[in-house]
């Protein structure tokens, strides 16, 4: 009777939990909302300590509690622990991957600005903070030679970077192509063409048809160069739009963009192949396929009033391969992402995804690359698991063909 | 125990003897070319006015083919009219038709189950009709005679030498009619079907008239020349030659039913006559099959677990090397390009002097021998596009609009030329495909 009533009392405490301000994206929009919500699997009644997951700040290992004064680390708190409840929820009952069951609960870090250290957890305070940036981290020890006051031994966590605004000045890469300057960039090579091609047919009346050309040869050349001179000079201008069609500023608060959120407790499911030691166009590209399909929006990463105007990823970009995709600094592109969603079209939803996830055990981290190993891992992959593996993999040869491989 | 061993050798012999239904039964052609809807209806008049049901009519039918086949496959020759008429004196029997003109809505009906395929059923059929016809013209008087009875395409002086092989009519197992008739029609040395069909009147009118031929040799002569035999794309020998020797001979499991129509596609629609029926009237058995292993050679490369390019720098096979490893892609693509190249061998090689191929017919072969299922044919088919795009007509047209526009703004007078060529370029983005990948431009590959 007594554990009765101390059980009645357990759960009428919890279904009076406190409820928080989430963000949510509604639909198929990427626009997002706050809603209210009460959050799963919590162990505390105060702080944010769940059988999953334990978001801390800094380097603390405290959960933040929910009466924290700064109210706006208490909403990204609650943000980030919703949204990995939803990741989690989904890898199991819609991929039916049930490796989130079997970890133990994993540390959360919000607002830290430290790098991480293989050797000693987190580097030196004063060493290159971090902004604008989420990243997971693989468990370690610190080795047997650091002294035992400094020992730390830590599992697998996530880091979330605080936001810091910066002009955009600053940043290496631009934040958005000018749509006149492509355009214009595509019509002046046919544009070009023509040109060349008219000159040509002006030359041959005049040698030819000598007596029935109005015009001199003089002043059919300075038209045509003026007119390939012009075309330049257009396209050159039109770059100098740029500033127009670029955020004055970026900003990029990651625990308030839950694809972000998806992005990274991917990394952590499918480090158990794809090592979590560095970032590769592969290994990032899997990560946002698996935070794509759980956000279930045409982009990804879309931009959070307030907290991120970053640009987004689009599964559907259809660019061509190029071999500079496979730098590590195009590691925060969208074109793996794309090809991983081609695949996903190919094949369909259930096949596309199992494939892609069977597939991260046929790579590493350190050397796969995409038009190599990743393309391989996919099709030998669906020569095990796909209904009808000859008929399929050739799909797959003409999507890949069709993506300039 | 006694009981037990008797049942089974008995079961071992049957099973021995047993010609596999699997192999006459349809499972290659998803819709029919040889049946009409009047056929059908004929058929379903025909069923339901019979005492025995559906079921019992199928079931005794896979028995009666079986036998009859396995006998058949057996025999050093595959005479065309050999199988109707024992099919017909079974199916009576049987109770199965009541009368010889009943097996043409049975016939209907073994295509209609699938358990034959259209090329089986057009040589049972056209069978039929020959020998039911030489029963029904046995004593029929011969005809008028024939106007210009001497004057003829073909120089034939020696009628008994002609009609030799018919002075005792062909058994259909030693020897065969229509091929001792083809022989037969081969000796006029004419090419075409009307000069033949007139000769051959005037020569069998001429040889019952001597007294070379009897009656009923003339007769069956006559029902032979209206049968246009020469014009029979297959013939049962080449039938069972294909089905016994190469028909899914490389299918790991046996589809059970089409479901892609590729082969039901007509190559010549005005002749009726299908991709696979081109299969079986162009190619035997080892011709087939030779089609079949090219693209199985292609399958494997693209399955290869990994592929080299090796360079041997000096004449030292230990000395300097240098290996390249293909990526999946460059795999792909040079697994094609040896295909087009295999293509150019066989096509240049003896097995097929004088019956070239196209793509078409290695992908029906490969489906005739089960290496590829109804599913791959729509991707494997894609292949040719490599180095054979198809272009459709409209875009054929449109491009010579854009052509013949391109020129005409020569002649327009500036700015307009500039305009209209702006237009033209604008209006050519807009209608333009996708664009596709340059090859050249993905320096990470070589092929």
């Amino acid at each position: 009777m007594k554990y009765f009533i101390l059980g009645i009392l357990f759960i009428s405490h919890f279904s009076n939990a406190e409820e928080f301000k989430v963000i949510e994206r509604r639909d198929n929009s990427t626009k997002t909302y706050y809603k209210q919500v009460k959050l799963k699997d919590l162990l505390s009644a105060t702080h944010f300590e769940g059988k999953y997951f334990k978001i801390v700040y800094k380097k603390s290992n405290e959960p933040i509690a929910f009466n924290d004064p700064d109210q706006d680390l208490v909403q990204k708190a609650a943000n980030v622990y919703y949204h990995l409840s939803n990741a989690k929820d989904s890898w199991i009952n819609s991929l039916q991957v049930h490796t989130p069951e079997t970890y133990p609960q994993l540390t959360i870090r919000m607002e830290i600005t430290n790098t991480f250290s293989e050797l000693g957890h987190f580097s030196h305070d004063n060493l290159n903070p971090q902004y604008n940036n989420a990243l997971s981290i693989p468990a370690g020890e610190t080795p047997e030679w650091v002294p035992v006051e400094k020992y730390d031994r830590w599992g697998k966590e996530i880091w979330f970077r605080p936001k810091k605004v910066v002009s955009t000045k600053e940043l290496e890469n631009d934040l958005g192509p000018n749509p006149v300057s492509v355009a214009l960039k595509q019509m002046q090579a046919p544009f070009i063409n023509y040109t060349i091609n008219r000159f040509n047919h002006s030359l041959i009346n005049h040698l030819f048809y000598a007596d029935q050309v109005t015009s001199s040869l003089r002043a059919d050349f300075t038209r045509f160069i003026g007119t390939i001179a012009l075309s330049y000079f257009v396209v050159d201008a039109s770059r100098r739009l740029d500033p127009l069609f670029m955020e004055k500023w970026f900003y990029l608060d990651t625990s308030m963009v839950p694809e972000v959120i998806y992005h990274e407790y991917a990394h952590l499911i499918l480090s158990d192949y794809l090592e979590m030691s560095h970032s590769t166009p592969v290994v990032e590209g899997y990560a946002d396929y698996f935070a794509a399909i759980m956000s279930e929006k045409k982009v990804v990463y879309a931009k959070v009033p307030g907290h991120s105007n970053a640009q987004p990823k689009d599964p559907h970009n259809d660019r061509f391969y190029h071999h500079m995709d496979e730098h590590k600094s195009r590691a925060t592109s969208d074109f793996v992402l794309s090809v991983l969603w081609d695949v996903r079209e190919t094949l369909g939803k259930e096949i596309g995804d199992r494939v892609i996830y069977e597939s991260r055990k046929k790579l590493n981290t350190k050397t796969a690359t995409i038009s190599h190993h990743m393309l391989k891992a996919i099709l030998e992959t669906c020569s095990e698991i796909c209904p009808s593996p000859r008929r399929d993999r050739l799909k797959l040869y003409q999507t890949f063909s069709k993506r300039g491989f | 125990m006694k009981l037990i061993f008797t049942l089974t050798v008995l079961l071992l012999a049957s099973s021995s003897y047993a010609f596999s239904p699997d192999l006459y039964r349809n499972n290659k052609e998803s819709i029919s070319r040889k049946i009409t809807n009047h056929d059908i209806e004929r058929m379903n008049e025909w069923l339901k006015s019979h005492e025995l049901s559906e079921e019992i009519i199928y079931r005794d039918s896979v028995h009666l083919l079986n036998r009859i086949l396995s006998h058949f496959v057996e025999q050093k020759n595959h005479c065309d009219l050999y199988l109707s008429p024992r099919i017909s004196k079974a199916l009576l029997q049987k109770g199965i038709i009541k009368d010889e003109n009943e097996i043409y809505p049975y016939l209907v009906f073994l295509r209609h189950t699938n358990l034959t395929d259209d090329i089986f059923y057009d040589l049972l059929k056209k069978s039929s009709l020959i020998t039911n016809k030489f029963e029904l013209y046995k004593n029929q008087p011969a005809g008028r005679r024939p106007v210009n009875l001497y004057r003829r395409y073909s120089r034939i002086n020696d009628l008994k030498k002609l009609y030799e092989p018919f002075q005792e009519w062909p058994n259909e197992v030693d020897s065969c009619t229509v091929q001792t008739y083809l022989k037969h029609v081969n000796q006029l040395g004419l090419s075409t079907a009307s000069a033949r069909s007139k000769d051959l009147r005037k020569l069998n009118w001429l040889a019952l008239n001597q007294q070379i031929i009897s009656l009923e040799t003339y007769n069956k002569l006559e029902v032979l020349r209206e049968a246009n035999l020469t014009q029979w794309l297959v013939t049962t020998s080449r039938y069972i030659d294909i089905i016994k020797n190469a028909k899914d001979k490389k299918a790991v499991t046996v589809e059970d039913e089409a479901t892609d129509d590729y082969p039901s596609t007509y190559v010549l629609r005005k002749e009726n006559i299908t991709r696979r029926g081109k299969l079986y009237g162009a190619y035997n058995s080892t011709q087939v099959f030779l089609m079949s292993q090219i693209i199985e050679r292609t399958a494997k490369r693209m399955d290869a677990k990994y592929v080299e390019l090796s360079f041997q720098y000096t004449d030292d096979p230990e000395g300097e090397t240098e290996i390249y490893v293909f990526s999946p892609m460059e795999q792909y693509r040079i697994s094609i390009n040896m295909l087009k190249k295999e293509i150019a061998e066989l096509l240049r090689s003896e097995s097929f002097r004088g019956a070239p191929f196209d793509y078409g017919d290695l992908i029906a072969a490969s489906y005739e021998t089960g290496l590829l299922r109804s599913e791959d044919i729509d991707q494997v088919l894609k292949f040719e596009d490599f180095w054979n795009p198809n272009i459709p007509k409209w875009k054929t047209y449109l491009n010579y609009a854009f052509s013949l526009a391109g020129t005409a703004t020569y002649y327009l007078p500036p700015p307009w030329n500039i305009l209209g060529a702006l237009g033209l370029i604008m209006t050519e983005m807009k209608f333009s495909d996708e664009p596709k990948a340059d090859p050249s431009d993905n320096w990470n590959t070589i092929i």
